[in-house]
């Protein structure tokens, strides 16, 4: 199996990361399963398809660009390449077993599914009612329909066994869908360039631990079952149009619903009058946020207390200033865009800039500016990284699932407001997290 | 008379986000019962309410009916709350209520069914519970009895005695809803499940996003009905992957 370094490329100038030409975003299976569970929380049935669909234009653009620029022509040929790629990545593995008119793809140890049941702990835990691997669905449809491309259509794929579901493995039929096939557009290197302009300043270095996370990032291997650990945390790379598709699509399905269609007549005749759809709209940005929050914390609060990283500079830092330097760095090792401290004061209050982020780079390239709140993973981050600095005790504590519990249920009460955006024409984004007393 | 609002009569309030999502909501008035003025108001386009004559006829038919009930149930008391007023007409159904020493009016078409015109005014005014201030933020003097002659043919029997003066310095009267089975039923789901569902922290918006319902509805169930809670038990059950029906070891209340 190769290390990441072998296959992800820095954006120049932009401090985002590339694998081929589509941008990538250091991701674990706490966020990936927490955004899915949002959009099903949000969407009910629909959410698989939407889902679904998401995952199959981020991995047709990514595929396709890599069997492009590797020359990659012959339908087994590319089967393997995406299949060695979603191991690579630390997506779990995935075995093809298809022709031109459709077959079966077992999954192991997939980062949803697998994910899912992992977080799982002992007396807190829950059989999913649906199928949690859409994302491993879109990837493997995408590939059958790059390697036997077909003028009837493209490949759809529908899990029928999840180990979520308790079932013994992860099972897709393939099947062709006849519709009007519209490749998906992922996110490029080339819509990060254009949102960042030619006159943007230019990146400055990291500091030394920033070097060193990427450096650490880059040598990550995956296991022959496709996962990567980093501490008790499963990392993978995650195409950024994936999540940013799956979150804003959700949130605009949301947004424009009929408010009558939000009333519904239960048995008895009586009308269980629904909140407004915006009211839900909001509802669902915070759960995403959420995700991105417990996510950054897990994996940014890894890589700070690693072995790696510690041997190479000491004992997490006592001075909280120091300390937020270090986790912000770390986090922009991660693919979210250059990060800086703009204040902080200990305890109370952390300011967070970020001259560019995939989501903002999404949906400039999707849906234009916007004066509205559209950057849920960045804040999630902020509340992350002043979660790591101010929460955490590094001396008595390690960073584990429930340490997490605990400080989401008895910790601070966070107030994060996205108080500049790229997005409404501001020169970068900032988040600023504040304790309320 | 003059009886299009002033911007001395009206608060700055802002209504419209109460009617955000309401089928048949045709307006909102809320006024004052000390004194026959509106208070903020919200009329959807195309509707030729006047704030102003709402403001006094519904001060009027509300004050009388509450003097009426009277009769039947005593004064009302912290426990049982004041009464609500409905007005049904051809065309149009009208639902008040009384919070603190306010009014509150809220006019549907007559196509909206009945039960929900009911639930949307109790949500409205339980929003409003929170918003409107308290009688020692708003100190008005009640005023005389209305003189005859030049002022309008009251349409109040002229036995209705004044109102009692009301004094501010005694602490204002516990407004909390009375708890309902359908609301500790809602607690107890809540509960259950913030004790054993993953990621704790996050239930309740998980629940309000899946039932459609909102975290008002969780925060404030006592004024749930008997389908909104079906709609949290199943949403509960699928957050903890049961069956249907197998909430069961959640203690009824």
């Amino acid at each position: 199996m190769m290390n990441l370094g072998t296959i992800l490329r820095p954006v120049t100038g932009a401090g985002l990361l590339a694998v081929s030409d589509q941008i990538v975003v250091g991701a674990t299976h706490h966020e990936s399963v927490l955004l899915d569970q949002a959009v099903s929380d949000a969407l009910g049935s629909e959410s698989w398809a939407v889902r679904r669909q998401a995952a199959f234009d981020a991995s047709f653009a990514l595929i396709g660009a890599i069997t492009k620029r590797l020359g990659i022509e012959g339908d087994r040929e590319i089967i393997d390449l995406a299949t060695e790629l979603f191991a690579t990545l630390g997506l779990g593995q995935l075995r093809f077993d298809i022709s031109a008119t459709g077959g079966e793809v077992i999954g192991s140890d997939l980062l949803f599914g697998g994910g899912y049941v992992e977080r799982q702990s002992p007396g807190r835990g829950a059989r999913l009612r649906h199928h949690s691997d859409a994302f491993a669905a879109g990837f493997a449809a995408a590939a059958a329909s790059i390697a036997y491309p077909s003028d009837w259509g493209s490949f759809e794929a529908d899990e029928t066994r999840c180990v979520a579901k308790n079932d013994s493995l992860c099972l897709f039929s393939l099947s062709r869908r006849p519709l009007t096939f519209q490749p998906g557009e992922g996110l490029s290197r080339g819509d990060a360039e254009q949102l960042i302009g030619p006159d943007a300043t230019p990146e400055s270095d990291p500091i030394p631990v920033g070097q060193t996370t990427r450096d650490i990032i880059s040598s990550c291997v995956a296991s022959d079952r496709g996962i990567i650990r980093i501490s008790e945390c499963r990392f993978a790379l995650m195409p950024a149009a994936y999540r940013s598709q799956l979150t804003f699509d959700t949130m605009h399905l949301l947004e424009k619903r009929s408010p009558s269609a939000g009333n519904t007549w239960g048995p008895n005749g009586n009308a269980a009058v629904k909140a407004a759809p915006a009211r839900l709209g909001a509802i669902f940005m915070d759960l995403a946020r959420e995700a991105n929050r417990a996510g950054m914390f897990h994996i940014v609060g890894s890589l700070f207390e690693c072995a790696p990283l510690r041997d190479a500079f000491g004992d997490p830092p006592v001075d909280p200033h120091e300390r937020v330097e270090q986790l912000v760095s770390i986090a922009g090792a991660l693919g979210w865009g250059p990060l800086s401290v703009l204040e902080f004061s200990p305890g109370s209050r952390l300011v967070l800039g970020a001259t560019i982020t995939p989501e903002a780079v999404y949906y400039a390239a999707r849906h234009g500016g916007t004066p509205q709140s559209r950057l849920p993973g960045l804040q999630g981050l902020g509340e992350a990284l002043y979660l790591l600095a101010n929460d955490v005790d590094w001396d008595e504590m390690a960073i584990d699932t429930e340490l997490y519990r605990r400080i989401a249920l008895d910790g601070p009460d966070l107030a994060v407001e996205e108080t500049r955006s790229i997005l409404s024409g501001d020169r970068e984004c900032e988040i600023v997290v504040t304790k309320r007393s | 008379m003059e009886d299009s609002p002033t911007m001395a009569s009206e608060s700055s309030m802002v209504l419209d986000g109460l009617a955000v999502g309401v089928d048949h909501l045709e307006s909102i008035v809320v006024f004052l019962l000390t004194v026959a003025q509106p208070y903020a108001s919200w009329t959807a386009p195309g509707q030729e309410l006047r704030p102003a004559l709402v403001a006094e006829r519904m001060r009027q038919t509300y004050l009388a009916a509450e003097d009426a009930l009277r009769v039947v149930d005593g004064d009302a008391s912290p426990r049982s709350g004041h009464p609500g007023l409905m007005l049904e007409s051809s065309t149009h159904l009208v639902m008040i209520h009384r919070v603190r020493s306010f009014g509150v009016a809220a006019f549907f078409s007559r196509e909206a069914p009945l039960g929900f015109a009911r639930m949307a005014t109790r949500q409205i005014v339980s929003t409003l519970e929170q918003d409107l201030p308290y009688p020692r933020e708003n100190h008005v003097a009640l005023p005389a009895p209305l003189a005859t002659g030049s002022s309008p043919r009251p349409t109040t029997p002229s036995s209705v005695p004044s109102p009692a003066a009301l004094d501010f310095d005694e602490p204002a009267p516990d407004t909390t809803p009375p708890r309902s089975i359908i609301g500790d039923r809602v607690r107890a789901v809540v509960s259950h499940l913030e004790a054993i569902a993953p990621d704790p922290h996050i239930v309740r918006m998980r629940l309000a996003l899946r039932t459609g319902l909102g975290l008002e509805a969780l925060v404030q169930p006592d004024q749930l009905n008997s389908d909104a809670l079906l709609l949290i038990e199943t949403a509960a059950e699928d957050i903890l992957g049961l069956d249907r029906g197998k909430l069961t070891e959640v203690a009824h209340p």
